[in-house]
């Protein structure tokens, strides 16, 4: 008899859209996911060396409050502004980095600071949160355009947030 | 000498999209408010042109990320009426079952983090979860539960893939759709609990005479059928929609102001203008709330909108337990059609109010011309107008006029972003 789908310990979510630059957490929770079995669309992918690993790619960051429950270490990847230059990449750790100055939209006004400062209050938080960010590029930013892929710097930041992230769990 | 003085609220926050409010007064009478919207059109009339009819309602969910299933519902309708196909009452059934999804989650997401902080002196959600988690963390299952219906049904939570003309590409298994009923019928315990709590609120004493317009139908709380009535006691075919309504440029707005033709007047549009216009079609449980809570039927004070709300999500939840209950997949899940020219129009109740689609298209199958009437924007002369009335009598300094009227923008849950989009807030005087 089946029982119930086990519960990932970890949870590393993407969170973007198909546009440019905004595409960076999906890339990311893409590339790892070639490196287990599954896809970032089928829910918890289990084994990546044992431990349950979950990956999500989500549209918006107020998505993130449905995911959360059991989850012992949260790992959001996410395009931001605020950095010094395009492709500039940063692992911050909630809450002890300040985030605040980062600056992203969320629909609503809801944005991923938002959405952590409400799971916090809620004590929805596992005690880690690690939250990989990277500067989007300023001229698709001021283009508005609509861009289907990453700029190069980007692009080479998935690469290298990616490894950063496979090194902790893969190789641990 | 009446001095001018000018209040501008630049960054009108918690509402979609991006838009200011500006507010000069004479003295102390309001000279002149605009709520200006100053985001860029979005052009997706034009956009839609010459595409094949098939990708209009993918395309038209990209309007919006929080009621995309109103996009995909008002457009397949219209493309329907223009192509002559009439759906199976089953298929009916499936597409109000999404459509209850998406007003489940679009009414938490603004009642529980949005709306309601404005009620209990908070600056926002979070700050408000500290005192009230319980509550804040219903909502949030509220808004879980409406999303994972549209997952299922829909294909993914936001912009679902899932929905043709003529059906869906395909409908789940009896088993996905039974496996969402026990998590409903424990969120709409929770709705009723939530829905007579925000009730108890303290609303300012603010009554509009208002002409509410919302469609009506026989035999169902109003989602995808019905004719467009007024509280005025008239109604209209859908196809009259054009005969009776205009938009209207105005230089402050990028987004289009909608008002009655006959009398070039604004009038109201969303849940409350629904709940007063439908309140005798509502689900069993969802009346019982309405006639619970400590307000009388009509209402004309959009403050309480936030109820009306409530009641909606209670109505939603109800509904689709009694559809899931029933369900079996439908077969086939959409009819086949041949493509001729024609043209079709067709309104729904997005949450945010009534949405109007109009296309015309070829016998190759393009769209030769499309019309997006969004609620918002049809709210828009409206927001203005009770804005001129309710800052008239507020009599304080000017940062709480600022928040008193970002207040009463958010009553109305403005989506910028599907009228083309957000808000910002200035007052001047002189």
């Amino acid at each position: 008899m089946n029982g119930p789908a086990p519960r990932p310990a970890v949870l590393i979510v993407g969170i973007g859209s198909h546009h440019g630059d905004d595409r960076f957490g999906w890339e990311v929770v893409d590339r790892l996911a070639t490196l287990g079995p599954g896809n970032a669309d089928d829910g918890p992918t289990a084994g990546m060396y044992g431990a349950m690993i979950a990956l999500r790619k989500l549209t918006s960051s107020a998505e993130l409050l449905n995911h959360l429950h059991g989850i012992r270490r949260l790992v959001i990847c996410d395009a931001c502004h605020g950095l010094s230059h395009a492709g500039e990449h940063r692992l911050l750790t909630w809450p002890t980095d300040r985030v605040d100055h980062l600056t992203g939209s969320g629909s609503h006004d809801f944005s991923l600071v938002n959405t952590l400062h409400l799971a916090d209050k809620l004590n929805m938080l596992p005690l880690s949160v690690d939250l990989w960010v990277a500067e989007k590029s300023r001229e698709q930013v001021l283009r508005r355009s609509i861009h289907t892929s990453l700029s190069p710097a980007l692009a080479k930041a998935v690469e290298v947030v990616a490894c950063k992230i496979e090194g902790e769990f893969v190789h641990a | 000498m009446n001095r001018a003085r000018t209040i501008r609220v630049e960054a009108l926050t918690r509402v979609e999209g991006e838009g200011g409010l500006f507010i000069r007064f004479r003295g102390d009478r309001v000279d002149e408010i605009q709520l200006s919207i100053y985001e860029p059109p979005r052009l997706f009339e034009s956009l839609l042109r010459e595409r094949p009819l098939e990708e209009v309602p993918d395309i038209t969910a990209r309007i919006c990320g929080i009621c995309p299933v109103a996009y995909q519902m008002s457009s397949t309708h219209a493309l329907e009426a223009a192509l002559g196909i009439s759906v199976s009452p089953e298929i009916g059934r499936l597409r109000r079952l999404l459509y209850c999804g998406e007003w489940i989650e679009s009414h938490a997401l603004h009642m529980f983090l949005l709306h309601a902080p404005d009620f209990l002196g908070f600056d926002n959600a979070w700050e408000m979860a500290e005192d009230y988690p319980d509550e804040v963390q219903g909502g949030l299952e509220l808004k879980k539960q409406g999303n994972r219906l549209l997952e299922v049904l829909g294909g993914r939570a936001i912009h679902p893939i899932n929905v043709a003309v003529g059906g869906f590409f395909r409908t789940p298994s009896r088993e996905q759709i039974t496996a969402l009923i026990s998590g409903f019928e424990a969120a709409l315990k929770i709705a009723v609990k939530l829905t007579r709590w925000v009730a108890r609120f303290d609303f300012p004493d603010f009554q509009r005479p208002y002409e509410m317009i919302a469609l009506v139908h026989p035999d169902e709380y109003p989602m995808n059928a019905g004719r467009i009535a007024s509280s005025e006691s008239w109604s209209i075919d859908v196809e009259q929609f054009a005969d009776e309504f205009e938009e209207r440029q105005v230089p402050h707005s990028t987004a289009l102001h909608a008002v009655r033709k006959a009398t070039d007047s604004c009038y109201f549009v969303g849940p409350l203008a629904r709940l007063n216009l439908n309140l005798d079609r509502l689900m069993p449980t969802a009346r019982q709330v309405a006639d619970a809570v400590s307000i009388e039927w009509p209402c004309t004070n959009p403050f309480q909108s936030i109820v009306a709300r409530g009641i909606e999500i209670v109505h939603a939840f109800e509904e689709a337990l009694s559809i899931m209950r029933d369900y079996q997949p439908v077969r086939p899940p959409r009819h086949a059609y041949e493509h001729h020219d024609g043209a079709g129009c067709a309104a729904t109740e997005a949450p945010r109010g009534l949405l109007y689609h109009r296309y015309e298209i070829g016998a190759d199958g393009l769209v030769k011309s499309a019309t997006i009437i969004p609620p918002t924007s049809q709210n828009q002369a409206q927001i203005e107008d009770d804005l001129k009335a309710y800052v008239s009598q507020i009599e304080a300094d000017d940062d709480v006029i600022a928040s008193s009227c970002e207040r009463l923008v958010r009553s109305y849950d403005p989506c910028i972003s599907c009228s083309t989009h957000f808000l910002k807030v200035k007052l001047e005087r002189a």
